[in-house]
């Protein structure tokens, strides 16, 4: 008896969008191309993880740095007000 | 031409002639060259921006703000359109100086290779990251400056109208100091035994008037004399000709060992190689201390310093 997948089987399965919202609702954020979305002129929502999202371990925080901030440019401005 | 627009500079006097050119054009026209400012450090480059900047006029008749801006600190192009750009620049009157220009992060030079290329227009469009940016350069002075333009990228410097400064002479030192210190009187021959000591630069001239006010101020008495600037430079350490202890060092050892490599010197006085060379040996060789022929030689000149020292 032969072992593994069938040929032509795919992990992924077809469902229409109507379907899959009435299944897990309207709210939950999903991840996509930050420029397809911008084509669509849609904004993004909070990157923070949803209720759902499974549990992050100890290490992946740990390695979570965060963002950089722009350093200040130094600047000098005169008016010759009292001058 | 007005030749009024400088009177409280000293020296300079082909960067004020051009300068003043610029200005009085800048009066008929409302337009300004992009200039870019190359000179040595502390010969005054920041300076005279400022006073160019303040003889520039808005269209209501008052003073052109002047915005000075480190370009060392410029991290990339969105820090300068978020930080500089928006607040400061867009839609207002101003002067901005880049100050060491040839520390623009890459992507802002790119962005200065369209912006600055433009010979007639008055304005100029710059679209990034999906927003236009309008520079009008009727309203909009812009000057760099830099003590080392072989960094500036070329093509930005071919967009830009060079000012070349020069070292200042014993004479405009002895002047600088002076007005630095008008409550001191000096005694006939001292400033000219002082001027020599500042290394052609206008910053250590000012620093120098300092350290005579402060010795005076200690001795209330503002009548100096040489023998009191040989008794301040025995206290702050100032040695003929101006040179740094590293550049005694330097013609000490070229006179004990006749000559070296400047590896051999490097190693012998613990130095970098390019730190030797660009922040001692210029100076020596400026003022005819040493010279490089193969290997590193004191001179007649060296020899007879050394023996002072």
């Amino acid at each position: 008896m032969g072992k593994g997948r069938p040929k032509g089987y795919s992990p992924y399965a077809y469902i229409e969008y109507k379907e899959l919202g009435q299944l897990i609702g309207r709210n939950p954020i999903i991840k996509v191309s930050r420029s397809w979305l911008e084509s669509l002129e849609g904004s993004p929502a909070p990157s923070t993880p949803t209720p759902e999202a499974p549990p992050r371990s100890m290490e992946e925080i740990l390695c979570d740095s965060p963002e950089e901030p722009t350093p200040k440019i130094e600047f000098n401005l005169t008016t010759f007000d009292n001058e | 031409m007005n030749n009024d627009y400088f009177p409280d500079l000293v020296g300079q006097h082909a960067v004020k002639k051009k300068l003043s050119f610029y200005l009085d054009a800048f009066e008929k026209t409302g337009m300004c060259p992009f200039l870019n400012l190359i000179g040595a450090k502390g010969l005054g480059k920041t300076e005279f921006a400022k006073a160019f900047a303040k003889n520039l006029s808005n269209d209501d008749g008052d003073r052109r703000a002047f915005l000075e801006l480190n370009c060392s600190t410029i991290k990339n192009n969105e820090a300068f359109f978020e930080q500089i750009f928006l607040p400061l620049i867009a839609d207002n009157e101003i002067t901005i100086l880049f100050d060491e220009c040839h520390a623009l992060p890459q992507d802002l030079t790119m962005a200065f290779l369209t912006i600055f290329n433009t010979e007639k227009n008055a304005r100029k469009n710059f679209e990034w990251n999906e927003m236009t940016f309008e520079f009008n350069f009727k309203k909009q002075t812009f000057i760099f400056a830099t003590t080392e333009s072989d960094k500036i990228f070329p093509p930005l410097k071919d967009r830009l109208t060079t000012i070349d400064f020069e070292p200042y002479t014993n004479e405009e030192l002895a002047e600088i100091v002076q007005l630095c210190v008008p409550e001191v009187e000096f005694s006939e021959g001292c400033l000219e035994m002082i001027s020599p000591t500042i290394r052609n630069n206008a910053r250590s001239a000012v620093k120098r008037a300092k350290e005579i006010s402060l010795y005076c101020g200690a001795k209330e008495d503002y009548y100096f004399t040489r023998r009191d600037f040989a008794e301040l430079s025995d206290s702050v350490g100032i040695l003929p000709l101006g040179i740094t202890y590293t550049e005694k060092q330097i013609l000490q050892t070229l006179n004990n060992c006749g000559s070296a490599t400047l590896t051999g010197l490097a190693a012998k006085l613990g130095m970098s190689k390019t730190a030797l060379q660009r922040d001692h040996e210029l100076y020596l060789l400026n003022k005819n201390l040493m010279s490089i022929d193969g290997k590193r030689k004191i001179t007649s000149q060296g020899i007879e310093l050394c023996e002072t020292l």
